[in-house]
């Protein structure tokens, strides 16, 4: 696959578009999904997914093939989503609507049911319980500081070595460790209360 | 839900750390020693595996994944867009400079503000004051004075 993806890129690179079509159906998802947990927001996460592409398309010259293609993306798509979250802020905080917090607040037309199992039905004891807690949880990634959340997801969703989040981020290990320390720790905290609540 | 929020002072990190492989060999086994003799340790692992394993990840339907792709290949075949002069590159900022220029302008200086007229009585007691200014006979008043002797008075003090 990485052979593969090579010559993928070195298509690309020459204006294949075609070629480029296929990485971005092979990244796509995981594009989708890191950008849909760190806006909270479905519609931002279908720009912001397709905006990274796009600069990732036009931007393919600078692509050494030092570091995997997927760690060069997720650099792009992280600091788009930062980009966005900033101006949203700053954009509530000018208007005085609601508090910066309010903003990482998911939709309300979109409920975190979303987030769920794909098949729920595949739980068979406790399930409402399973995905209120959850629901629970994800609200808490939501709530995360935006570096921290980044790590979290990009270690507990997609996988990737502290190495390449190391990469994709600009950071350090040492920081990357530290950040998801963090995230961990304030996720178990945050299932903590919940169940103090139940 | 158990109350299982601490561990050794050091070992949460090394234990978040095992849990995503990210301990080498000798590292984990000296954590694995210390869980084997420390029951919180061991609770603290075991109630991590479990908040970790409920979180799910998003998962993107496939509308939403061909729609986004969709979207990509089709920036991508449109041609490329002309650089635009600066004046437009700029619009946006000289749009909000403006905006920022009208809201001062109109606190310093608005002519929409309603005129703050004086009651009527002031008005009315204006006028008898100024009627009376403009009947004073001169002449006449200083041959009152004359008359009041203040002068004698005025040595008097």
């Amino acid at each position: 696959m990485q052979n593969d993806e090579q010559e993928l890129i070195t298509s690309a690179k020459k204006g294949d578009t075609e070629a480029f079509g296929v990485i971005v159906e092979r990244y796509m998802p995981k594009a989708l999904a890191f950008a849909r947990h760190m806006t909270g927001n479905t519609e931002d996460s279908q720009d912001l997914a397709q905006e990274a592409f796009i600069r990732a398309y036009n931007s393919l010259g600078s692509f050494k093939g030092d570091s995997g293609f997927y760690s060069w993306f997720m650099r792009i798509l992280y600091n788009l989503c930062i980009d966005h979250l900033r101006k949203a802020t700053f954009i509530k905080k000018v208007f005085f609507f609601a508090s910066a917090r309010d903003e990482e607040k998911p939709d309300d037309d979109d409920p975190m049911a979303r987030y769920a199992d794909p098949h729920p039905e595949s739980i068979p004891d406790g399930g409402l319980e399973q995905k209120e807690l959850k629901a629970a949880l994800n609200a808490a990634i939501i709530r995360l500081p935006a570096r921290q959340r980044a790590v979290f997801l990009m270690k507990h969703n997609e996988g990737m070595k502290i190495t390449e989040i190391g990469l994709a981020l600009g950071i350090s290990e040492g920081a990357v460790k530290s950040h998801l320390v963090r995230a961990v720790s304030a996720l178990k905290k945050s299932l903590k209360e919940y169940g103090s609540h139940e | 839900m158990n109350n299982n929020d601490t561990c050794c002072k050091g070992f949460a990190e090394q234990i978040i750390l095992r849990h995503y492989g990210e301990l080498d060999d000798a590292e984990s086994a000296r954590l694995e020693s210390h869980i084997a003799a420390c029951p919180s340790c061991r609770a603290y692992r075991d109630e991590l595996a479990r908040t970790l394993s409920a979180v799910s990840a998003y998962v993107p339907g496939p509308y939403e994944t061909r729609r986004a792709h969709a979207g990509v290949m089709a920036r991508l075949a449109a041609p490329a867009p002309a650089v635009r002069p600066w004046v437009r590159r700029l619009a946006p900022a000289l749009v909000l400079a403006g905006f920022f220029a009208v809201a001062v302008g109109l606190t310093v200086y608005n002519p929409f503000a309603p005129v703050q007229k004086p009651p009527v009585d002031q008005v009315l007691m204006a006028k008898a004051d100024w009627d009376s200014i403009e009947h004073i006979d001169v002449i006449n008043d200083l041959d009152v004075v004359e008359a009041m002797d203040n002068i004698g008075d005025m040595d008097e003090l």
